[in-house]
């Protein structure tokens, strides 16, 4: 009788520790909120360019603080879709062709960061757009696939100085990578010496202790061969 | 902003795939003179998938692979683990190329040529950023190098490398076909050997000479000069910083496939270009795709051709099999003098014709040119003649398969 009530007991404790850790794990990885941003949209919703014979809309759904239509270009400012991360300014234009946004990614370590940015396109036309990353092209490395497919610059797409780029004659998923330096100084220069040095440290430990195993066992191998002779 | 990848299935089944392969291989194969070579064949062709993984299964910004979750390009060893230190790629000890897309290591030798220009010290590579200078990447290229020689030596030449891989699948192409090989002297034989280190001598000298304006301020050869020759893009003399890469057979190699997979069209290839033709393209040039076709021709005739010069093979066995490294290298090959019979079994098989095997009397048969395929292991017909030991045991040893047949 004991031991049943102390079973029961302890099978409920256990399935409360599993419900709180299960409901921590969620939280945990439960996306933060966003601060409520003024616009939503929908990928009903199409941002259409009648004069250029062309609309953009976007696969999922998003917001954004503020959209302008200028000169035939649509301007969303921390334009946030779902699955991916703000953007802070983004500049698109297009002209007979229908795009539709996907994606927009950002990758950021201590070598370089950059973007990705995702579209699929209808009708053989034009876009032109601007990620808002500044006109410091020296440090930039771009890339553009057409289906997958990595396109030299100057045969379907090509870089203004002011970091827009025109994408022309693509059809079906195109996708923009873009990847830039930090600025002039070294990002790990304030560390202490051991830290900036590491991977150094480590290999050269890692030489030493394989030095010393190898001689370990050699001369292990040794003396076990000349006792058994 | 950080990017959090979302779930990867693909590297943990891409595991139990390659557990699961090595299992039945051992297990399922009853001729015991290519149960090794199946298996060889099989962890090449892992290793292979491994090094360019991402290239591979393509780029997996496409819908159709994103379920698979992130793709191992963007873990590339060195700037996720390593950081700005080290960015550019573990080295690992066989030709994976740094220049397709999608791969996971990188070749030791464009590493050495790179840091040699220290163009490098500065902050900006090939989109990635270094907070390290070229002396010190150098000295942890080769650290990596020597550890992983110390411990398993050319086995990384027989069982690892992609390049390896071509020239065997060129061998057994050669077979089905019925035609034999052909030898090399054994003087010619040695002195291919031996080409390996003045080829590495030579491209290094190069790559300080086409350095030689950022290391001394000015150039030894005209148009080596930060801004390349007049009407190119500045910086751009880093396609003459690598030379080696300007000949080695792997890079049009991977650069082929990579276009043959569709995932790079030719007008890519040529993004960056300058000079005359022999050097023209960003990724491959003329020179490349000739000494690709020379090797390719040579290694249908000669088995393992390019193992017998490869550079990269010369600098692994400097670490493995000549002294003092001789002495605690790990992986050897053995031989038990008193059950040879000198039957020659051992030297015929062997793919880059190493004759320590069969002419030294016993004990360790270890040589430079030996790539650990265990060829002879496999076919010697006697009982422990020969065996292949890691840290003093053995892991592979002859059996008398003559009788067992």
């Amino acid at each position: 009788m004991a031991c049943d009530f102390v079973k029961v007991n302890r099978d409920k404790v256990s399935t409360g520790i599993a419900i709180i850790g299960i409901i921590f794990i969620l939280s945990l990885t439960y996306p933060n909120t966003q601060a409520q941003t003024n616009i939503s949209f929908t990928p009903a919703d199409k941002f259409g360019t009648p004069e250029n014979n062309g609309s953009i809309g976007f696969a999922v759904n998003g917001t954004c603080s503020n959209v302008t239509f200028e000169n035939n270009t649509w301007t969303f400012t921390n334009l946030c879709l779902t699955g991916s991360q703000p953007l802070e300014n983004f500049e698109i234009s297009t002209q007979n062709s229908n795009v539709t946004i996907f994606s927009y990614l950002t990758f950021n370590n201590t070598a370089f960061q950059g973007i990705q940015l995702g579209y699929a396109v209808e009708g053989k036309g034009k876009q032109v757009l601007n990620l808002g990353l500044g006109s410091e092209e020296e440090d930039w490395e771009w890339s553009v696939a057409f289906n997958g497919v990595f396109i030299g610059e100057g045969d379907g797409w090509n870089i203004l100085r002011d970091g827009t780029l025109v994408v022309t004659g693509a059809t079906g998923n195109v996708s923009i990578f873009d990847f830039e330096s930090f600025g002039n100084s070294a990002p790990s220069s304030n560390l202490p010496f051991y830290q900036q040095h590491s991977v150094a440290i480590i290999i050269t430990v890692a030489v030493a202790a394989t030095v010393v195993v190898a001689v370990v066992i050699k001369v292990n191998s040794r003396k076990h061969s000349g006792e058994s002779s | 902003m950080t990017w959090e990848p979302p779930s990867n299935i693909v590297l943990p089944v891409f595991a139990v795939v390659i557990l699961v392969g090595i299992f039945l291989i051992l297990k399922l194969t009853k001729d015991k003179t290519s149960k090794v070579s199946s298996l060889r064949l099989f962890i090449q062709i892992d290793a292979a998938i491994a090094i360019f993984m991402g290239l591979i299964l393509g780029p997996f910004n496409i819908p159709l692979f994103q379920p698979l979750g992130s793709s191992p390009r963007s873990l590339l060893v060195g700037s996720k683990f390593l950081g700005n230190q080290f960015p550019d790629g573990l080295s690992v000890p066989v030709l994976a190329c740094y220049y397709p897309n999608g791969r996971t290591v990188t070749c030791p030798l464009w590493q050495l040529q790179a840091y040699i220009f220290p163009f490098w010290n500065y902050q900006r590579g090939y989109d990635v950023l270094y907070s390290t200078s070229g002396l010190e990447k150098i000295g942890i290229v080769i650290g990596l190098v020597a550890v992983a020689s110390i411990i398993l030596g050319r086995f990384f030449c027989g069982w690892l490398c992609p390049f390896g891989l071509y020239m065997d699948v060129l061998t057994r192409i050669r077979k089905a076909s019925r035609l034999r090989h052909l030898h090399f002297s054994a003087k010619t034989n040695t002195a291919l050997a031996q080409s390996r280190y003045i080829i590495i001598a030579v491209f290094l000298i190069l790559s300080v000479i086409f350095a030689s304006y950022a290391i001394f301020g000015t150039q030894l050869i005209s148009g080596t000069r930060p801004g390349g020759p007049e009407g190119t893009e500045a910086g751009n003399v880093g396609n003459l910083n690598e030379p080696f890469c300007l000949v080695c057979p792997m890079r049009p190699l991977c650069i082929l496939i990579e276009c043959a997979l569709g995932e790079m069209k030719w007008s890519y290839i040529s993004k960056i270009t300058y000079g005359p033709l022999w050097i023209s393209g960003f990724y491959v040039t003329s020179i490349n795709l000739a000494i690709l076709i020379a090797v390719t021709i040579l290694a249908l005739a000669y088995r393992r051709f390019w193992c017998r010069i490869c550079p990269l093979g010369g600098l692994t066995a400097l670490f493995s099999t000549f002294t003092p490294f001789k002495q605690i290298a790990m992986t050897r090959l053995q031989k038990n003098e008193q059950k040879c019979t000198k039957c020659g079994v051992c030297k015929r098989v062997c793919p880059t014709q190493a004759t320590d095997v069969y002419e030294k009397k016993g004990g360790d048969v270890t040589e430079s040119r030996c790539i650990l395929c265990a060829r002879c292991v496999e076919e010697c017909p006697y009982e422990d003649a020969l065996t292949l030991k890691v840290a003093g045991k053995t892991v592979m040893n002859s059996r008398n398969w003559l009788e067992q047949q």
